[in-house]
Parts: structure tokens; sequence; C-alpha cells
């Protein structure tokens, strides 16, 4: 039997709040393109759905752990924005603990003039020293003062003592240590259990993660393709030091950031990827990002995969599809005239096959695949234009 | 195509409508230079090649001047078995018709731009430009026509017609409809990012995007350069903290260790007491001690001075005495030099100088005296020269004479009168009375006097009257003699006139008279200038005889009162008494001066004397007042102490207790500089280490807040937002630029292998052509050239040399030599394009630099070729061309005239 699970036996109380991290303010979101701008103005409406959820939720205080800001450089402007969603939250507390990329450096974020307007239910985690939230809630926070490091930030925090009967919450930024390789800030997978928690609130990784006592919330609004179970937050609850903690995720994220890469052989596959796409919410809401694995040339096929396209690139927030594969695909249908054309062609086809084609081709054998598969697309192309 | 006939009118030299007509294989035009051989070519490309409506310069310069209607050519020719007829009319009513020959008829197949467009598709021109009719919009024709103003060959590339014709020739028109189209929208697309020259359009999409992609680097790195500005700052800040930190542990060191100092420096203050107030002991005994050695010098000072003052005291009195003696002396010795000089000399001096003057009046009377009489002289013997004077004046004045100008008129008058009654009696009748036997008396009136001879001089008329006989008047004729009786009568009544004048006879007299004034005037001015001489001798006579009278009075009156008499002497004693005298008074006055020069000198030598003494007296009475106040001053110091001895004791006293003093404090101060000293430093050190590190404390916060006031700055700058703009912007464009130079290469790519595989056609094509040419080229130089390169365009680009292996560039070449080339050329490829029809091949003059032997064998080619084509040769020289069975064609002279534009 566990020590934790002594202590819950003798003790009534329970706790309940919000687990937040990694809101990224003020991100650069380089892979939006041109809705960067609406992907970072994006962020500050997620922070309010936030402070009304933790109202409606009546918790009894917040944890952002980590990540708040994107980077010690961002511009003033989100700092103040960042402190009026942040002030949004009052009289709730709310406990934020600097990250890897907001860490406690000299002339960093959290020096700025525009943060000290800050509330004063906000609370910033300087230091690795037990915060008693209340006399039956103490944290533990382990904030980060650099933005790399292989040592585990957790290692500070003290074993429950025998009389302890408080609910025990460690709050940390870093990469749980169960993965094959190690992340930037280790965290020991059994600091849950070395420091007698009840929870172990993390930030870092942008996707909902569980494991054991210890949850990575995510980030509340998705930051780039290829994210997994992020656009929530975590609301806990513990009956008591030593209990369970029960999670449930809230989503407060706007927009998905959806990747795809289907295999399309047959009008089917078409349907069943346009399903996909239009089942993970509005498509004003997506950045998508299409790659085809093509293994059909029926032209209806080959229509309606450039239908799909063409709709989602006219209502989608954003999409990064190439349609060269299904044009190409469609030109291959086209057949050339004979005569010094379908020489030209042949020896495209050589060059990609490697080899150096005779006549007046040869001196082209070195030309960049890329390129020859240009040409030969070209030529198809304006063979198929000058057919219609 | 092959010509049959041509009709030009109102075309250059052609004014009429003239034509000529052409065979099917060789035709030789032959004409003299500017007969109009090269203007038949001209009308034949702008019959095919220009545009009815065409205005150019070139097609208003081809009208005859004055001439009503337009230039207008016809020609009719065949092709493809069918015969055709153009008509062309340009300016004036311009028109264009094509006809076709059915049944043997004309008939219209088009006008205006139809028939146009007709005739351009005949020779495959493109016929788009203004100027269709140069060689390179000629279609065919560019290759075939080898006029007199074309190039040899194009600068560029034969066009498409040349190309099209050679590729039907040898079955290789292979470019359908479709690749033309595909090669089309290939040129298309090439040209959206391709320039003509291979570069990338700078318009383009992808052109401008090269540029605007270094402008967003450029944009993103001096963002970059800001933020790592701030990274910096925020470095330095770190760095600041350090200090910081650092600082403060220094500081607060540094007030530990204060305080532990101020406890030292507390004790060290009670030393430092009990030293200040040995210091003032030894400072105190010292001062006493000093004043009192000090009293006792300043005794034994003055007390020397006493001495030596009574000392010089007594010197000074002795020196007293003496002077006083002297100057004594002196005195009396000046009184004694001037007694000399005035009691003794002087007078002597006087009675001399007395004497001087009375020797002198004596010397001065005698001399005045003798004056008088010479001025009394002088002014009696000036007075008589006067009365003369007066008297030869008054004889003058009352003299009537000629002067010298009157008497010469006289003598020139009388003269006058004389050579006048020479010439009158020369000029005379001149009358002689011979008798008979009987004599008469003869008088004359006027009377003359018969000559000697007993002739009569008639000078005017004069009647002679002879006794008992008669008269005879007799007059002069001659009018001469009148004028000169008269004459004579004027002169002799001036000369008589001349001598009334002056009342005398004759000549004489008037001589007399002038000889008499001239003497007296003479006389005159003599006495006249003796008197002036006389006067300038004396000027002031009369003054000066006053003055010596008043002299005289004054210098008697002296002698007179003097006691000396020397009236008695003689001038010469007096004057040797005189000079005695002078020099006695020179010795005195010398003596006079010796003495007083010694008496001065005496009296200054007891001035100076006496001054001496005064001075002396002055020093012996300061001595005294200060040895006085020496005693005095000695009295005073003494005051103090009562004796010297006294004095003396209480400085033996001062100086035992100034030694205990300072053996004391010298003691003391022997711990002194561990025991107070070095504290006290301490305490000043740390107190100033504790301001140095306040203030560098002070500084560093300076610091601090700046540097966080710039990573403020910097953020409230908004540069990190605009940054990852800048960078999505760049990324944005970067990829575009990616598809779009891979779109622009492949679009390239296409191109240059599709004109790769033009070329290789191109190439296969000069085969049968090059191969031709090599044939008659051999033929031609006999060997020496085998083979004409071709490059790949079709054109010449050089010969092969035999024997040598060796390329001989076009350029090489001679100019003959060169054109030969081409002509072969162009005759290969007529032959060669005229494989399944006649085609016309026309060589315009081109042959002339051609050696005989040369053209003998090119005339045998052109009848090769002519087997196969037609050929239209002109030249201005037939001969070389004899025996080859040419249809000859003169112009002009050949040309039937016809109407031109009829069907």
């Amino acid at each position: 039997m566990s020590q934790a699970q002594t202590i819950t036996r003798s003790v009534a109380m329970s706790v309940k709040f919000l687990h937040t991290s990694d809101w990224q303010m003020g991100m650069r979101a380089l892979g939006a393109g041109a809705k960067a701008k609406e992907v970072r103005a994006v962020r500050y409406e997620t922070a309010a759905k936030i402070a009304d959820l933790a109202k409606n939720e009546k918790v009894d205080f917040v944890i952002l752990a980590g990540d708040l800001f994107e980077s010690s450089d961002i511009d003033d402007l989100v700092v103040r924005r960042t402190v009026q969603a942040l002030n949004a939250f009052a009289p709730t507390p709310v406990y934020v603990l600097p990250g890897n990329h907001d860490p406690l450096v000299a002339g960093g974020v959290w020096t700025r003039q525009s943060w000290k307007r800050v509330g004063d239910h906000v609370r910033l985690l300087t230091s690795a020293v037990e915060v008693a939230h209340s006399s039956d809630v103490t944290l533990y926070p382990s904030p980060l003062t650099q933005k790399q490091s292989t040592l585990d930030p957790t290692g500070w925090m003290p074993p429950r003592a025998t009389e302890d009967r408080r609910i025990r919450i460690g709050v940390a930024h870093g990469s749980l240590d169960i993965l094959p390789q190690k992340g930037n800030f280790p965290i020991a997978q059994d600091r849950v259990n070395q420091a007698g928690l009840d929870y172990l609130a993390l930030g870092d990784w942008h996707g909902f993660a569980r494991h054991g006592r210890a949850a990575y919330s995510g980030t509340p609004e998705q930051t780039s393709f290829g994210e997994q179970s992020s656009g929530d937050v975590v609301l806990v609850e513990i009956g008591g030091p030593g209990q369970e903690p029960r999670t449930s995720r809230r989503r407060v994220g706007s927009f998905n950031w959806t990747t795809h890469e289907p295999l399309v052989r047959d009008m089917t596959d078409v349907e069943s990827l346009r399903h996909v796409i239009e089942s993970t919410g509005p498509l004003e809401k997506q950045l998508i990002k299409v790659s085809l694995t093509l293994e059909a040339n029926a032209p209806e096929v080959l229509s309606e995969l450039l239908a799909l396209r063409e709709q989602l690139a006219e209502e989608a927030m954003s999409l990064d599809w190439s349609d060269e594969s299904i044009t190409r695909a469609m030109d291959e249908a086209v057949s050339l005239p004979g005569g010094i054309l379908m020489n030209v062609e042949s020896d495209l086809t050589a060059i990609l096959d490697k080899r150096i084609p005779e006549g007046p081709g040869g001196r082209f054998a070195n030309e960049d695949a890329q390129t020859v598969r240009e040409a030969t697309s070209l030529l198809r192309r304006l063979a198929s234009e000058a057919s219609k | 195509m092959i010509l049959e006939e041509i009709t030009l009118g109102n075309w250059r030299g052609y004014r009429q409508p003239h034509t000529f007509r052409f065979q099917e294989g060789m035709n030789l035009i032959v004409g003299r230079n500017e007969a109009g051989k090269s203007t038949l070519f001209e009308a034949l490309t702008r019959a095919f090649f220009d545009r009815h409506g065409s205005k150019t310069q070139e097609i208003c310069d081809i009208m005859p001047i004055r001439s009503s209607s337009g230039p207008s050519v016809s020609v009719v020719f065949k092709s493809g078995e069918m015969r055709f007829k153009a008509v062309k009319r340009f300016l004036k009513d311009p028109l264009s018709e094509f006809y076709i020959e059915r049944d043997g008829k004309w008939r219209l197949e088009g006008n205006g731009d139809a028939s146009d467009n007709r005739l351009l598709e005949i020779l495959s021109s493109e016929g788009t430009s203004r100027m269709a009719a140069r060689s390179e919009h000629r279609g065919m024709a560019q290759a075939l026509w080898y006029l007199q103003t074309d190039d040899p060959f194009p600068a560029k590339e034969w066009n498409e017609g040349v190309k099209n014709g050679l590729q039907g020739l040898i079955e290789m028109v292979s470019a359908s409809s479709q690749e033309r189209k595909i090669l089309e929208l290939l040129n298309k697309v090439y040209s959206e990012y391709w320039t003509p020259t291979g570069l990338v359009k700078s318009n383009s999409e992808l052109g401008l995007l090269e540029v605007e992609i270094p402008e967003a680097m450029d944009e993103v790195s001096a963002l970059r350069e800001k933020a790592k500005a701030v990274d910096k700052y925020r470095s330095d800040l770190e760095d600041q903290q350090t200090q910081e930190v650092q600082k403060r542990g220094e500081l607060d060191n540094a007030r530990e260790y204060l305080v532990e100092i101020q406890n030292r420096v507390g004790q060290a203050e009670v030393i430092g007491k009990k030293r200040e107030e040995l210091e003032q002991t030894v400072g105190l005994l010292r001062s006493d001690l000093e004043a009192q050695e000090r009293d006792l010098a300043s005794i034994e000072e003055k007390q020397g001075k006493i001495e030596e003052m009574a000392s010089a005291i007594r010197n000074t009195d002795g020196e007293l005495e003496e002077a006083t003696r002297e100057s004594k002396l002196l005195a009396a010795e000046a009184e004694a030099h001037d007694r000399i000089w005035k009691e003794q000399l002087e007078p002597e001096l006087k009675a001399i100088e007395d004497e001087l003057v009375v020797l002198n009046a004596n010397l001065d009377l005698r001399e005045s005296k003798r004056r008088c009489n010479r001025l009394e002289t002088h002014l009696q013997r000036l007075n008589e020269l006067n009365e003369k004077l007066v008297e030869a004046s008054k004889s003058r004045e009352s003299l009537i004479a000629p002067d010298t100008k009157e008497r010469n008129h006289y003598v020139k008058t009388a003269e006058r009168v004389r050579e006048l009654e020479v010439k009158i009696e020369a000029s005379a009748v001149k009358v002689r009375f011979e008798w008979g036997a009987k004599s008469h008396k003869v008088t004359t009136k006027p009377p003359i006097e018969p000559s000697t001879e007993g002739e009569f001089s008639v000078a005017e008329p004069t009647e002679f009257s002879i006794s008992s006989v008669g008269k005879l008047h007799v007059r002069s004729g001659a009018e001469s003699l009148t004028d000169l009786l008269q004459e004579r009568n004027q002169a002799e009544t001036k000369r008589k006139d001349i001598l009334d004048r002056y009342g005398v006879e004759d000549g004489e007299g008037l001589t007399a008279r002038h000889e008499e004034a001239r003497r007296l005037d003479q006389s005159i001015k003599s006495l006249e200038e003796q008197i002036e001489n006389a006067r300038e001798a004396e000027p002031d006579a009369e003054e000066e005889l006053a003055h010596s009278r008043l002299k005289i009075a004054h210098q008697e009156a002296i002698i007179k009162a003097a006691i000396y008499d020397f009236s008695q002497m003689t001038d010469s004693a007096i004057e040797t008494q005189l000079s005695a005298k002078g020099r006695e008074k020179k010795r005195l006055i010398g003596d006079i001066r010796l003495e007083q020069m010694k008496a001065s000198s005496a009296r200054d030598q007891h001035l100076a004397q006496r001054n001496d003494h005064e001075r002396n007296s002055n020093a012996l009475a300061g001595m005294r007042v200060q040895e006085k106040g020496f005693r005095e001053a000695i009295a005073e110091i003494l005051q103090k102490y009562g004796t010297v001895e006294q004095l003396e004791k209480l400085a033996t006293n001062s100086c035992e207790q100034l030694e205990n003093a300072k053996s004391a404090l010298s003691q003391l101060m022997e711990n002194y500089e561990e025991q107070v000293e070095t504290p006290r430093k301490l305490l000043e050190q740390t107190n100033r280490r504790i301001d140095e590190l306040e203030e560098g404390l002070r500084g560093i916060n300076t610091s601090v807040a700046e540097t966080n006031a710039r990573i403020e700055e910097a953020a409230a700058h908004g540069s990190y937002a605009q940054l990852a703009d800048a960078e999505i912007e760049l990324e944005r464009k970067q990829k575009r630029v990616d598809a779009l130079r891979v779109r622009a290469d492949g679009a390239k790519l296409l191109r240059d292998l599709v004109k790769g595989h033009e070329q290789e056609r191109t190439s296969r094509l000069s085969g049968p052509i090059v191969e031709q040419v090599n044939k008659w080229l051999e033929t031609l130089t006999e060997g020496t050239y085998e083979e004409l390169i071709m490059d790949g365009s079709l054109k010449p680009a050089g010969v092969r040399v035999s024997g040598f292996d060796a390329d001989l560039p076009m350029t090489s070449l001679s100019y003959g030599a060169r054109e030969q080339v081409i002509v072969l050329l162009r005759l290969a490829i007529g032959v060669l394009v005229s494989k399944d029809e006649r085609n016309l091949v026309v060589i315009d003059d081109r042959l002339v630099n051609a050696d005989s032997l040369r053209m003998k064998r090119l005339c045998l080619i052109l009848q090769e070729a002519s087997q196969s084509c037609q050929l239209i040769v002109s030249t201005c020289n037939d001969t070389p061309y004899a025996g080859m069975g040419a249809h000859v064609i003169r112009v002009p002279t050949d040309g039937t005239p016809q109407t031109p534009g009829t069907s």
C-alpha cells in the first residue's frame, strides 16, 4: 500500500482546478502562411473561453504549466493582451509557471512593465519552493530558468512527510521520461511517487497525455500540423490526498490543423477523403494539408479529385495541396503527334531513367530530375491543351 | 514556279509598258549599266510580295517624275501545271488582281488583299511586314532569287519559306498542325518566363520574385539583427545582475570591516591626543629656545656693529680735518689766478686794442680819400660823354637822309632808266638822208640830234621838216617801243622824285647824304655804349662817394681823439705795426683764458672737497645715530632677561627641557604607525571602498534600468511579429519562386530539346544541298575546294581545302570566290526544289568577278542547272555566255510595248 493511499483514508478534503499549458501567446505561426495573423489572434479568444470555463466550473484555481508565452522576445502588445486575458480569470487564482519558451531570465518577459499590470490573483511561480494554495493544497512548482537542459527540473521536489495530510500538486514543464530518446528538461517518470504527489500538472507537449497521476494538458489552441489531441484544457478533481485524480478534457480550441495522406485508387477513396475532412469540423476553421498517393487514371476520379481540391481551396481556412499529380495523370491520357515531339518525350523519359538519350537530347542527360519531370508534364499539358 | 512574262510600266526607266518573255530553261538578260536589268527583278519581287496598298518611300521612288498614273507590273507564271497572271498597280488607283487560266482564258480569282495573299502563298512568304519585298520576307525566293540589293545569305537564318520548301523536298514535312499548335503553346509558355535571349523575364512573376526575395531576405535579416540585439541586451543584463550581486556582497563585507576598523580607530584617538600634547610641548619649547638663541645672536651682532661704528667715526673725523685744509688752499689758488687775468692781463689787452683802432683808422682814412678822388673823376667823365651824345643826337635829327633801302631803290631806278634808254635807242627807226647834189636842212619835231653818220634815231612819231622840200612824218609801227618810252618816262619821274625828296641834284648827292647820316648814327651808338660801360663800372658812384665822405669824417674823428699820432707813418709801417699789435693781442687773450681755466679748476676742486666734507659729516652723524640705535636695541632685548648672562642661562635650561620632551615623543612614535595611522588609513580606505561600491552599484542599477528600458523599447515595436510575418512572406515567396523556377526550367528544357531536334532536322536537310554544291565546287575550282561547310541554319560557314584537311571560313575567301560559292549554293537549292517542278532561280549580275576560265566552268554549271530549273541571269557582258544556247533578252529594247492589267 502506498503512502498516498494510507493518507486518503484519514483525510476528507477535495480540490477542483483547471490544468492548461502551452498557450504560446505571440507564436509566429509560420506553418499557417498567409493565415498566421488569424492563427495568432484566435489564441486570445481561446484564452477567454478558458476563463469562462474556469468560472462556469467554479474551479479553485487554474494551473498554467509553462509556455504561456512563445518567447522572451515577443512584442509588448502580446504581453498586454495576455495580461488582459489572465485578468479575466479574477478572482480565480491562476498559477503561472515559466516554461522553456518563456524562462525566468534577465530581461525576460516576466520583468516587462506590461506584465506587472497582471492582477493579484495571478501568481508567477518563480522559485522551486513549496507554495501553499491553502492549508490543504500545496503546489510544488519547477520554474525553468533557461531554454534547454538535460537536468530534471522536478528533482528538487521533497518526498511527502509522513504527517503531511495535504493535497500535493507538482507543476512542471518538460519531457516526461517515457520516450525512447531523452527530451528537453527530462522529468523522471516516477516523480509522482518519489515526491508523493497527488497530481503532476505538466506542460511542453502540445497534445493531451496522461501517465498515471502525471498529465499533459496539451495546448488549448493547436499551433501546427502534426499535433495530436490538442485544443483542450483539463479539468482536474482530486477528492483528497492520495486519491486518484479525475481528469476530463474540455474543448476550447478553434482551429484544426489537419494532414491527410490518402491512397486514391478509385472514386470510393475520393469520397472517403471528403468525408474525413468534412467530419473534422467546419472547413473555415480548418488548415488542411493533403499529400496524395494517386494510383488512378480514370478521368472521372481525377475530375472528382480536382473538384474536391477546388472546393477546399475555396472554403477551408487554408489548403496545402498540389494538383500536380492529378493533372499529370490527366495529361498522360493525351497522345502526342508523331515527329520531333515524340522524340523529345522519349529523350525526357530516357533522362529520368538515367539513360543518355541519343541525338540532340544527349546534352541534357544531366538535367535535374524535377526539371525533366516538369518538362514532361508540360509537354503533356500542352498536348492536352492543343487537342482541345 | 516559273516565270513566263513580265510587263511593267510607269516603273522607273520604263515609262511605257514593256513586256519581256522568258523560256523555261536558261534566260540571259543583257544590257548595259542602268539599262533596267535590276528594275525588272525589282518589279518581279514587288509583284509577288508587296501589298498593292503599300506606300513606302521605296515604292514612291519607283514612279517616274510627272507620271500621271501609278507604277504597274503584271506577271504571267506557271505553278503546279497551272498558269496564273497577277496584275498590281501601286500608289495611284492601286489594284491587285489574281487570275488563273482556265480553258485558255484568264479568270479573276481574287483582287485586293485576297489577290496579294494568293501571290504571297505562291512562294511561301509570311508577308506580314510592310517591307514585304525584302529578301527575308520573300519566302522561297529568299534563297532562289539572288538580287543586286541582297546580302549573300541571311544574317540569322533562312526564312520559314525556304526551310519549308526544303523540307517538302526531302519529304520531311512532318510538322503536323497538332505539332505546330503544341510548339506555339510551348513558345507562349516559354515566353512567359524567358526573354528570347534566355534570360528570366524581368516583368514576369518569376523575375519580380527574384528581385523581391533578396529584399525580403534583407528585411528578415534586419529584423533578426534587431532580435539579436535584444539577446545581446539580455546577456548584458545577466552580466550586470551578476555584477550587482558581486558588488552587493563586497559592499556588505566592506561595511562589516568598517565596524571593526572604527573600534580600532577609537583606541587610536587616545594615543593620538597624547601625541598632540607632546608635540605641542616640543613645539613651545623649541620656539622659546629659538627666541632666546635669536636674541643672543642679535645682541652679539649689534655689539660688533657698535664697535665697527666707533672705529669708522674715528677715521671719518681725521679725514674731515685734512679735507678742510686742502679746501682752503684751493680757494686761495683760484683767487690768485683771477687776480692775474683781471688786474694784469686785461688792461694790457685794452691798450693794444685802442692802438689797433687808431692804426686801422689811419689806414682806412687814406683809402677813403683815394676812393673819393677816383669817384669824382669818374663822375666828371660821365658828364662829358653825356654832353657829346646830346650834341650828336641833335645833328642827326636835323639831317634828312635816305636810309639804305631808299638809296638802293634810287640806284635801281636810275639803272632801269639807263637800261630802257639803251633799249629805246636800239629799237628806234634810223633815218638817214643821203642827198644828191643839194643837201637840205633837216629839223625834227620833237627834235632829234642826228648821229655822227647823220643818222636820226626815231623813237617816237616824229615830224621831219626838210627845209623847202617838205615834211616827213615818221612813226614807229612797233608797239614795244612806245611801251619802252612810256616805261622810261615813268622810271625817270620816279628817279627825279627821289632826288627832289632829299633836295639833291643827283645820285652822288644822295649817296653823300646817306653816308653822313650813317656816320652820325654810329657816333651816337658809340657814345651810348661808353656811357653804359662807365655806369656799369661804377653803378652807384654817387652813393659811394657820399658814403666815403662820411667814413672819412668818422676816421678823422677817431684819429683826432687818439693819443697816438701815426699820421706821419707810411702805409706799410702802419701795416707792420698792425700785424705786431695783432699778434700781441692774440697772446694776451690766450694768457687770460689760461688763467681763467686755472682759477676755475681750483674752484671746482674746492667745491668737490666741500661736498665730500659735507657727505662725510653726514655719514658721521648717521653712524652716530646707528650706534645709538644698536645700544638701545640691546637694552630693549635685555629688558626681558635682565643681563646677557641671565639670558644665556635661560637658553641652556630651555635646551634641556626640549630634549626631554623630544625623547618622550619619540618613544610614543615607535608604535604609533601601527596603533594609530594604520587604523585611520584603513578606515579611510574602507570608507572610500564603500563609496566606490555604492557608486558602482548605482552605476550597475542605472545600466540595468537602461538595458531593461532597451529591451522594453525593442518589445514595444512589435518586431517579433514583424519578423514572423516577414519570414512567412519570405517562405511563401521562396516556395513560389521554387515552383516557378521548376516550371520555367521545365519550359526551357522542353524548348531546348525541341530546338535541338529541330536543328537536327534542319542539318539533315542540308545534306543533299551540300552534295550538289560540292560537285560543282570541285568542277569550278578543279578540286582546290572540295567541300562546302554548312552551319545549322543552312548557311555556308566555309569550305574545306583539299589536301590540307583544313576549313577556310567564308570570310577568308576572295570576294569573287565567295560570290561564286553563294551562287552555287542558291543554284543547288534551286535545282533541289525543282525536283518535282521547275522553279525560277534569279542571278542578278553576280558573276562579274569570275576569271575567264572559271566563267567558262560556271557557264557549264549554269547550263546543267537550267536543265532542272528556270534560270534568269542578268549581265552587262554576254560574251562569256556565248554558245550556251541561252534565251537572250536585251533590255530595254526587247521589251514589247503592251498594255498591262487586262484579262
